[in-house]
């Protein structure tokens, strides 16, 4: 699951950790072979024409078009082995709230409602990839677009059927499918009843939120939304699959399952360990040496993964212990390590500004130079606040604050994990260098994070670890990319219902200063974090909020660096922030205790959200010197 | 019973919320309200709000989108003939070109319509021009820099291939990184939208070669377009096509504007030379083959060929 999602099935969140495979069946074997093998091909393309580019620049014949249908088949594949596997990422907090009665009713009601809405999502791609079938458009080499767009509909019924087994009661798979009746009422076409205006959309938005509350999967609540509301608009339900695929297949969409690939191969392939040397060599001899340890790896991860939930989940494990042994408290160790778990969000290759430049049409890379010296700024304030603290206790507990630098140490901590080091400027070489476009440095990448761990790194590592990493990452990707695609869906809604034009005029009507609008802003984006995961959030807000900031004069790239950082602090934020579930799963402690230990942190970084926002020159000044 | 007469369409576009274009539709929707008696109501979704041309297609089909404003790269991937009027190396200038559409329009439209949308009004985009971060002399100089085609648009890319160019896929989005960083070093661009993308900042030199019009259309789904009666339909035909005009009007001053605006801020144009225009003359004799056989039909091509030999000699 994507932890980074919004929430978690924690018992399958996505550590290295888990790994035990059940006997597939035959059908599972081809998903897994299909999907993997997709996102091989997806980085292989990009790399093939990049190295031909200098003898032959035209590359391969329509090679891009090719890599956008893969990750189509990529994100829908992926789903459905997501959801074979129950890693479909849901809202946790749900199913352990209620008693061991109701726990199965209430699970059974939201498995019916899930698999309803799934049906539904599978009827109107099979609408929209028979629109593709009479339009016969074609992807290249005679292969038909609708070869590409039929497997939407195949990827929602199988998920629709897995989610029908789990089930747990009898009665909840009997209610499943005596709900569909309710999507074949409400089709105008079959029955010739027109049932909008009549307030059905309520009472069904309603049962969708206590699915949701108590363990749908989040696109089930996003997807199941939209279409009940855009049927109440008299809109097609067949929009969601539209937006999905339109989404899924812009040129910039591929870099999303890429550099995931790349950070799983990363994390599953000991890279992790081999930094903690590192970083510890550097920075072991300051006074709380490790905790700043914590801070850089997770700073790391997060650029990598895009998601804090991947970092609190991946780098917990690790660093927890570590910081014990160095003599932290678990309280603080939980704070730190829950609050260090988003600080890479801005820094290159974050799939997180990506997303937030397709959808907000700016320059990828200005938004990532945009974002430097906002990142630095709030791991100066996090690091600073820590070795603050340490340096009060030191000599009373602290371990690791005793050594001094050792040149000779820190040289060879560096050399052991010089490869690992050296990936950001790879990254950020190929894609400044002019010799790749942004799918292609993903595609690097992931060609480079392969040489490392299976070349460099082998110990003992074989051909079926790597299948294995890349299911598991196909597993997350597919989890990620069906919210992205669902929440489009509520996008169109929005937008088809002009809801981004009656809040500007709304907004406009009772706010006048720029500064007003900011501060209404933060609280909104506060708000929007705690409750949406950082995928959707883009994706849904960012069509409301862009033309207002416009309106306001806000730059677009302070305004897009506003919202990444003001996000982040919503999944810090109690009661429902996402990454306060996931460390008191991932950490073990209460989540009560989670709570009073991120406040410290949570106010450091709100201190770093308000100086972003009201000091323009932190985000503009880099951009304007770069590029201008 | 007026309330359940009314008739609501949706028109998407890409032209910027506020842009004069957009605005034309505005007024073009107004009035056709008038006219109809409220019974036809067109909202427009500006900004591509609807998504870009492929998707706002796509909605079209679904039934979300009834009309939509687009440029021929939209409506070629509904039929490749939309290319036919957008030839490299074809038309000379805007009255040349005018003459020929005014005949070849219509039977373009009518294989629109063989896949479901109706033609309503033709309007401009505007000329394809080079925009390059070196100045552009010669046919040699242009071959001598990194050359971008757009990924999403397979049709520029192959007209650069066809005319002994090996383009740089880029998407789009890509385009002014691209030129920042050195992996493309020109691109084919109408001027309004070079202006619009910002791409001149780092793509400082334009030769004014006009090398390909491109143009766009107002288009109806039929399943839209049936749900209006004849007089109705009379009305949005009428005041789209008085759109298309201003439009096309709006365009050429829209691109006196943005290339003065461009030029006041460091563009440098360079005016194409003759030994330019003719190099590029012989490539096209290489090029026309290509496009004749492959990508619009043969007897298409002559006649076009045709209509502008014969308005060249009625004027020179
Ligand atoms: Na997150
Ligand atoms: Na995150």
């Amino acid at each position: 699951m994507s932890p980074d999602a919004g929430g978690a099935l924690p018992e399958v969140a996505a550590t290295p950790e888990h790994t035990a495979a059940p006997p597939r069946s035959r059908l599972a074997v081809l998903e897994d072979a299909v999907s993997v093998g997709a996102l091989v091909l997806m980085a292989a393309i990009p790399i093939a024409e990049a190295l031909i580019r200098p003898v032959y620049p035209t590359g391969i014949p329509g090679s891009s078009m090719w890599v956008q249908h893969l990750t189509l088949w990529v994100a829908f594949l992926g789903a459905a082995v997501a959801s074979r596997r129950g890693e479909l990422l849901s809202l946790s907090a749900g199913p352990s709230m209620v008693s061991e009665v109701w726990r199965p009713r209430l699970l059974s009601l939201s498995g019916a409602v899930g698999v309803v809405v799934s049906v539904v999502l599978s009827y109107a791609s099979v609408v929209l990839t028979r629109a593709e079938w009479d339009g016969g458009r074609e992807l290249a080499l005679g292969v038909p677009v609708w070869v590409a767009v039929a497997v939407m509909p195949v990827g929602f019924l199988l998920i629709a059927w897995r989610l029908w087994r789990r089930i747990p009661a009898h009665w909840g798979r009997w209610t499943a499918i005596l709900g569909l009746a309710i999507p074949l009422l409400l089709h105008e076409g079959l029955t010739g009843w027109d049932l909008t205006g009549y307030g059905i959309e309520w009472p069904l938005l309603a049962l969708i939120l206590i699915a949701a509350a108590f363990g749908a999967p989040i696109f089930v609540a996003l997807g199941g939304a939209a279409a009940v509301l855009l049927w109440s608009n008299w809109d097609p339900v067949s929009a969601i699959p539209a937006e999905a695929y339109s989404m899924v297949t812009k040129p910039m969409l591929p870099t999303i399952p890429l550099f995931t690939l790349a950070g799983y191969i990363l994390a599953e392939g000991g890279a992790p360990k081999r930094l903690v040397v590192l970083f510890r060599g550097v920075f072991g001899w300051m006074p709380g040496g490790v905790a700043v340890v914590a801070i850089v790896m997770s700073a790391f991860f997060t650029c990598f993964t895009g998601g804090s939930g991947v970092t609190i989940l991946a780098m917990g494990g690790l660093m927890f212990p570590l910081l014990l042994a160095d003599g932290h408290r678990p309280k603080f160790a939980t704070g730190l390590l829950t609050a260090a778990g988003s600080l890479g969000l801005l820094i290159p290759p974050s799939v997180a500004v990506i997303l937030y430049a397709i959808v907000a049409e700016v320059d990828i890379p200005r938004l990532f130079v945009a974002g430097l010296i906002p990142s630095a700024l709030q791991i100066v304030l996090v690091a600073g606040f820590t070795i603050l603290v340490t340096r009060r206790f030191a000599g009373q507990r602290f371990k690791g604050t005793t050594s001094s630098f050792r040149i000779r140490e820190a040289a060879q901590a560096l050399w052991t994990a010089k490869w690992e080091a050296s990936i950001p400027f790879v990254v950020i070489g190929v894609m400044l260098g002019g010799i790749a476009t942004l799918v292609e440095a993903a595609a690097i990448t992931v060609l480079y994070a392969l040489f490392i761990e299976f070349v460099i790194h082998r110990e003992g590592k074989t051909f079926s670890d790597l299948v294995r990493t890349g299911a598991n990452a196909v597993t997350l990707i597919g989890g990620v990319l069906l919210i992205l695609g669902a929440a489009l869906g509520l996008t169109n809604y929005l937008i088809f219902a002009d809801i981004p034009g009656m809040a500007i005029d709304w907004v406009q009507s009772f706010v006048a200063s720029p500064l007003f609008f900011l501060l209404l802003l933060n609280i909104f984006l506060l708000i929007v974090g705690c409750l949406m995961d950082i995928y959707s959030a883009i994706v849904v807000v960012v069509p409301l909020v862009a033309p207002l900031g416009l309106a306001f004069g806000i730059d677009p790239l302070h305004l897009g660096v506003i919202f990444l950082t003001n996000l982040e602090l919503g999944y810090l934020t109690p009661p429902v922030g996402m990454n306060l579930f996931l460390a008191s799963y991932r950490f073990k402690r209460p989540l009560g205790e989670v709570y009073r230990a991120s406040v410290p942190f949570l106010l450091i970084r709100a201190g770093a959200v308000l100086l972003v926002t009201y000091i323009p020159y932190l985000t503009l000044a880099l951009p304007g010197l770069f590029f201008d | 019973a007026a309330a359940e007469a009314r008739v609501n369409l949706r028109l998407a576009t890409v032209a910027p919320r506020g842009s004069a274009y957009h605005l034309i539709l505005d007024k073009m929707a107004a009035e056709i309200g008038r006219e109809t008696g409220g019974e036809v109501r067109i909202r427009i979704i500006a900004g591509g709000a609807a998504g870009d041309e492929t998707a706002m297609i796509s909605k079209m089909r679904i039934g979300q989108v009834q009309m939509a404003a687009v440029s021929n790269i939209g409506l070629a991937e509904l039929d490749p003939s939309a290319w036919t009027l957008s030839i490299p190396m074809v038309f000379r200038d805007y009255p040349e070109w005018d003459h020929v559409r005014e005949s070849m329009n219509p039977a373009i439209a009518e294989t629109l319509q063989g896949h479901g949308f109706q033609v309503i009004a033709w309007a401009d985009v505007g000329w394809l021009h080079f925009f390059a971060s070196d100045p552009i002399h010669s046919l040699e100089d242009l071959q001598g820099l990194k050359l971008a085609g757009a990924s999403n648009d397979q049709t520029v890319l192959d007209l650069l291939r066809w005319s002994g160019f090996d383009p740089v896929q880029i998407s789009s989005v890509e385009l002014v990184s691209g030129f920042q960083t050195g992996l493309i070093e020109a691109v084919p661009m109408p001027i309004v939208l070079a202006e619009g993308s910002q791409i001149y900042r780092s793509a400082k030199f334009m030769n004014d070669l006009p090398w390909a019009p491109l143009q766009g259309a107002i288009i109806v789904h039929e399943q839209g377009w049936e749900r209006l009666d004849a007089s109705q339909q009379e009305v949005v035909l009428r005041k789209s096509n008085e759109a298309a005009v201003s439009f096309r009007e709006t365009n050429r001053e829209q691109e006196r504007k943005s290339l003065a605006a461009m030029k006041s801020r460091g563009l440098e144009v360079i005016e194409a030379s003759s030994a330019f225009e003719s190099a590029w003359m012989e490539t096209a004799e290489k090029l026309f083959p290509l496009v004749r056989e492959q990508l619009v039909s043969p007897p298409v091509f002559d006649r076009m060929i045709r209509l502008r030999d014969e308005y060249r000699a009625a004027n020179e």
